[in-house]
């Protein structure tokens, strides 16, 4: 993703949203991380954590990294458990099965779901979106 | 000597009923009635044999068309679905061209 970013940094607006997979353990709790940090402001900064340290979740991480990232610790711990949280992701998912999305990452490029996961049909599928749209 | 020949007529007599009740009339139509009754028995049984195989073969049919057919909800990468920014946190131009939602878990 940071790669179409930086390939269309004008013409690319990037939404996340939430599925995190019942047989991935860490899932959850790592969403609930990004929600909580996004009440302070930091989503991405909390979302770019996660990825890069994708393969090392674990529940004594969150409070670290929300540490690395400047957030207020206590009131993170209380958003990490609170309702709404939970309910921010509940509403992804549920809205994941009205369009169809079946694993992750499942991607939308004006609402069109590309046939493979890769990068250069991404883009291409992104130009071809931009031609259309600026044809005067 | 004697004694025997009792014997041997009274095993005649005997024998002699038997043989009488083998060829009665009356007992070969009971049997042949008791016999076409079981042929039509038998073949009742094979017709619903017959219906069990003929139920079997529609069931399998339809399960491999419902395999071949694709699943009504799957994704269809010709179609433009809705999918909203909502609240979602975004990256980028809010202005832009082209949104790219991703569904994504962290793990």
């Amino acid at each position: 993703m940071d790669q179409i970013l930086k390939a269309f940094p004008n013409d690319v607006r990037f939404v996340f949203k939430n599925y995190p997979l019942p047989f991935h353990p860490n899932a959850m709790p790592a969403a609930k991380a990004a929600v909580a940090a996004g009440k302070q402001g930091k989503f991405w900064e909390m979302h770019d954590k996660l990825f890069q340290n994708a393969k090392e979740l674990g529940p004594d991480k969150y409070e670290i990294w929300a540490k690395e990232i400047g957030l207020d610790i206590d009131r993170f711990k209380t958003d990490v458990e609170s309702p709404e949280t939970s309910a921010v992701i509940t509403d992804d998912m549920k809205e994941a099965g009205k369009v169809t999305v079946r694993g992750t990452p499942t991607f939308f490029i004006n609402g069109k779901i590309p046939t493979a996961r890769s990068f250069e049909l991404y883009k291409s599928m992104i130009e071809e979106e931009i031609k259309a749209k600026k044809k005067p | 000597m004697r004694k025997s020949a009792r014997a041997a007529s009274a095993f005649a007599a005997v024998l002699s009923v038997y043989l009488a009740a083998c060829v009665d009339p009356q007992e070969v139509s009971r049997m042949k009635s008791k016999v076409d009754e079981i042929q039509a028995q038998q073949k009742d049984v094979l017709t619903k044999l017959d219906d069990l195989a003929k139920g079997q073969k529609e069931i399998l049919a339809k399960a491999g068309t419902a395999a071949a057919r694709p699943a009504a909800d799957a994704p269809d990468p010709n179609r433009r679905y809705d999918v909203s920014v909502g609240n979602s946190y975004t990256r980028g131009p809010a202005d832009a061209v082209v949104t790219v939602v991703e569904w994504s878990d962290f793990q």
